[in-house]
């Protein structure tokens, strides 16, 4: 193999492969950093949802003990008198169905049975133990409980407390639940993230029995869940799909709609008695985030191209101007030397130890030459 | 005297009670019945006032449907539309037995709408962002038993936008129409919407933009300073539109492309034999100021037909640029190698004569992958 070929092959490949590897390294720290991002952008998503839960939580039983401290409501429910509990507790109850988003008031007997729905007074006296743990708990225990639960009326945050009469004894329970979808809303304004409540079909349609039949439309229904409340539904419906939607615990996948990333969690709503009863998914607009790890691709790949050539090109132009070349032109007064030539004047473009070389040739020839006239001595 | 006076006063005595008896059983019955739009005040309060009935603010809901989006012209940054703007409150003066609803609501239509409109508390709406005078408005007013007003506006209507070409021509556009609460600040009327506005707030499927694929509506709230702290309610409602960049890579990029080779010829058109070249530097030098006119023009022509892509940032501005480099590279290859041979003088021909070769396959290569990222990142 000659040097010329060998030498310029394996200092280019060496500068191909170091660049290479240091380009690919550089995107995979910067990938990692990108990724690193997405990844605490879906941690805050979940830790900001089970925040609003909890908040929604607290202000349902804080609604619930206000409405039941009253001695009229405590007095009336002790006395079993529906009428007089309902007008001591509907104003107040209108008051904060309006203006703060809550959509359920209940007062049970234990163990659960339903007493008097101040959202819809004409139903009362069934047994809700078979979908109420809730309720059970409380009445038994005697102490607060807090969670999502699937009602007659459709899906709650709910506050349940103990009642007890002025003599302290327990005569049962209140309940207030909020709507899902003002919490719902509340974190698209406070965040920008779009929001979605998908939940169990066959659950919803056993328990939620006066809930508006629409809510089971072909245009709800996503695999085996419906879409319950949803701040951007079109965006959800494209984001959400039967073949991701059944999850066991929080996972979170990108999905593009229109050309636009989106960053998707998902997860798992578990009602009072840890039964998965639907899924939570919220959606972040993730463009800036992946346009910036595909920039950084684009950048790295030309960075790693203009550096390589241009090292490239200086391996081939010093080698092979430097040193082939003029090696080759060296070559050819040696050769001619060892004809039997004259020496030649040496030519500009030979650097000083091509020079030096020549010289030494020539006075090696010149001295050969002269040898050989002397003949050879012992 | 007295006797006189009540007799000659007795019938008028008799009509002033009547009427006293009467205005006192409209009364009773205005509190008995839910106050008829037609009235223009309840308990001494104008209808036209503000609703008071649920507590301050008013929180006006908005929706939007895009009926139609007629034109979009980027150039100039504004598009036409049709759009049906849904604004929802409570006015709880404006209650009603639900039997007199019709449909569950009372619908007034057109004038109508506008008569019972000029009766009754409305928000008062400013498009931020709207150019000029709308060429068509029509409303609808539905009443509803609880309180609910809802004013649908049809509107067709210019509206300016921002566009931003950066990612040109891979660019989402957003076309916003801003409406903002003016007069009453947002302690007062308060702009709000919820999932039901999200879900009428869409683009009709019928929409066909040119060069553009309509996508989602969104919804965002946001917050106009006014003077002494005082800040008033906005709603921006952007309809996502995205370019189709197959029509801009014909008009605009191969020509761009194209005039990127112009330079490469400098190299390309000579030869290097024996540290000699065979053509002379001033031959090459016209082909490199014929480019520099070639660019010049086409930067021209770019200009004027799409202003939007010559200001700022993008594709477009970063290749012309890239033009200009690589003609500025192409003339210091012709004054450097051809002209003043300054590589031989300084290093050698053998130098000059490898760095000639080198530079004719990494020039071009270079500056179209410089182009093709340039590309690219738009993509990204």
């Amino acid at each position: 193999m000659k040097f010329r070929t060998s030498s310029s092959a394996v200092m280019i490949g060496s500068v191909i492969a170091v660049i290479t590897m240091v380009s690919f390294v550089s995107y995979l720290i910067s990938h990692r950093m990108t990724g690193e991002f997405e990844e605490k952008q879906f941690r805050l998503m979940g830790q900001i949802m089970q925040s609003k839960l909890h908040g929604a939580e607290g202000k349902a039983i804080a609604a619930a003990e206000m409405l039941a401290a009253t001695p009229a409501v405590r007095k009336a429910f002790a006395a079993h008198n529906r009428t007089e509990l309902l007008a001591a507790t509907q104003d107040a109850y209108r008051i904060q169905h309006e203006k703060y988003g809550i959509s359920q008031a209940q007062f049970h007997l234990a163990p659960a049975v339903s007493f008097l729905r101040v959202h819809n007074p004409n139903t009362f006296g069934d047994d809700l133990s078979k979908a109420r743990q809730m309720v059970i708990e409380v009445n038994r225990s005697n102490a607060i409980r807090k969670g999502i639960e699937i009602t007659s009326s459709g899906i709650g945050i709910f506050g349940t407390m103990p009642v007890a009469d002025e003599a302290g004894k327990p005569i049962g329970s209140f309940e207030v639940g909020m709507d899902v979808a003002p919490l719902l809303d509340e974190i698209k304004k406070a965040y920008g993230f779009e929001v979605g409540f998908f939940v169990d079909e066959k659950i919803l349609r056993d328990t939620a029995t006066h809930i508006k039949p629409d809510i089971f439309s072909d245009q709800n229904r996503v695999g085996s869940f419906v879409k319950f409340n949803a701040t951007h539904p079109d965006l959800l419906k494209a984001l959400v799909s039967d073949g991701n939607i059944n999850v066991t615990e929080q996972t979170h996948y990108l999905q593009e709609v229109n050309g636009v990333p989106y960053g998707v969690l998902l997860q798992p709503v578990y009602n009072y008695a840890k039964k998965p009863i639907g899924v939570m998914a919220m959606a972040a607009n993730f463009t800036e985030t992946r346009s910036a790890d595909g920039q950084a691709v684009v950048w790295q790949i030309l960075l790693a191209l203009v550096s390589g050539i241009l090292q490239i090109g200086v391996i081939l132009v010093m080698v092979r101007g430097k040193i082939l070349r003029p090696l080759e032109v060296l070559n050819e007064r040696v050769a001619a030397l060892a004809e039997g030539a004259e020496g030649r004047a040496l030519p500009e473009a030979l650097c000083g130890e091509m020079r030096v070389l020549a010289k030494s040739c020539e006075r090696l020839a010149a001295r050969a030459s002269t040898g050989d006239d002397k003949g050879d001595t012992p | 005297m007295t006797r006189a006076a009540t007799r000659t006063s007795g019938p008028f005595l008799a009509v002033l009670i009547g009427l006293a008896v009467g205005i006192a059983t409209l009364t009773a019955t205005a509190a008995a019945k839910a106050p008829d739009p037609a009235q223009t005040s309840v308990g001494g309060q104008p209808l036209t006032s503000i609703p008071t009935g649920k507590g301050l603010p008013v929180v006006v809901r908005t929706g939007l449907f895009v009926n139609n989006i007629h034109s979009f012209d980027d150039n100039q940054g504004i598009f036409e539309a049709t759009t049906d703007l849904r604004l929802t409150w409570f006015d709880t003066r404006l209650r009603y037995p639900a039997e007199q609803g019709l449909h569950g609501y009372k619908e007034y239509r057109a004038s109508a709408a506008e008569e019972e409109l000029a009766k009754m508390w409305t928000p008062r709406i400013r498009h931020l962002n709207r150019d000029g005078e709308p060429s068509f408005t029509e409303r609808r007013l539905r009443l509803f038993p609880n309180g609910l007003v809802e004013v649908i506006a049809r509107t067709t209507a210019i509206y300016k936008v921002t566009v931003d070409t950066t990612k040109f021509p891979f660019d989402h556009q957003s076309l916003p129409i801003e409406i903002m609460v003016q007069e009453d600040t947002i302690e007062t009327v308060d702009m709000d919407f919820t999932s039901d506005d999200v879900a009428f707030s869409r683009v009709a499927k019928s929409v066909e933009v040119g060069g553009w694929t309509p996508g989602l509506v969104n919804l965002d709230r946001s917050l106009v300073k006014g003077w002494n702290g005082d800040r008033y309610a906005k709603v921006i409602v952007s309809t996502e539109v995205q370019r189709v960049a197959a029509d801009a890579i014909s008009t605009i990029f191969i020509p761009l492309f194209a005039s990127l080779l112009i330079p490469f010829l400098a190299t390309w058109m000579n030869k290097a034999e024996d540290g000699e070249f065979e053509v002379e530097a001033f031959e090459l030098g016209n082909v490199i100021i014929g480019g520099l006119f070639a660019v010049i023009a086409l930067s021209f022509t770019i200009s004027s037909s799409y202003p939007a892509l010559m200001s700022g940032d993008n594709t477009v501005t970063r290749l012309l640029a890239l033009n200009y480099v690589a003609l500025a590279f192409g003339t210091i290859i012709t004054v450097v190698f051809y002209r003043y041979r300054l590589p031989a003088a300084w290093f050698g021909p053998h130098v000059q004569e490898q760095a000639f070769r080198f530079l004719t396959w990494a020039f071009p290569v270079l500056f179209i992958a410089t182009g093709v990222a340039f590309v690219m990142v738009a993509a990204a």
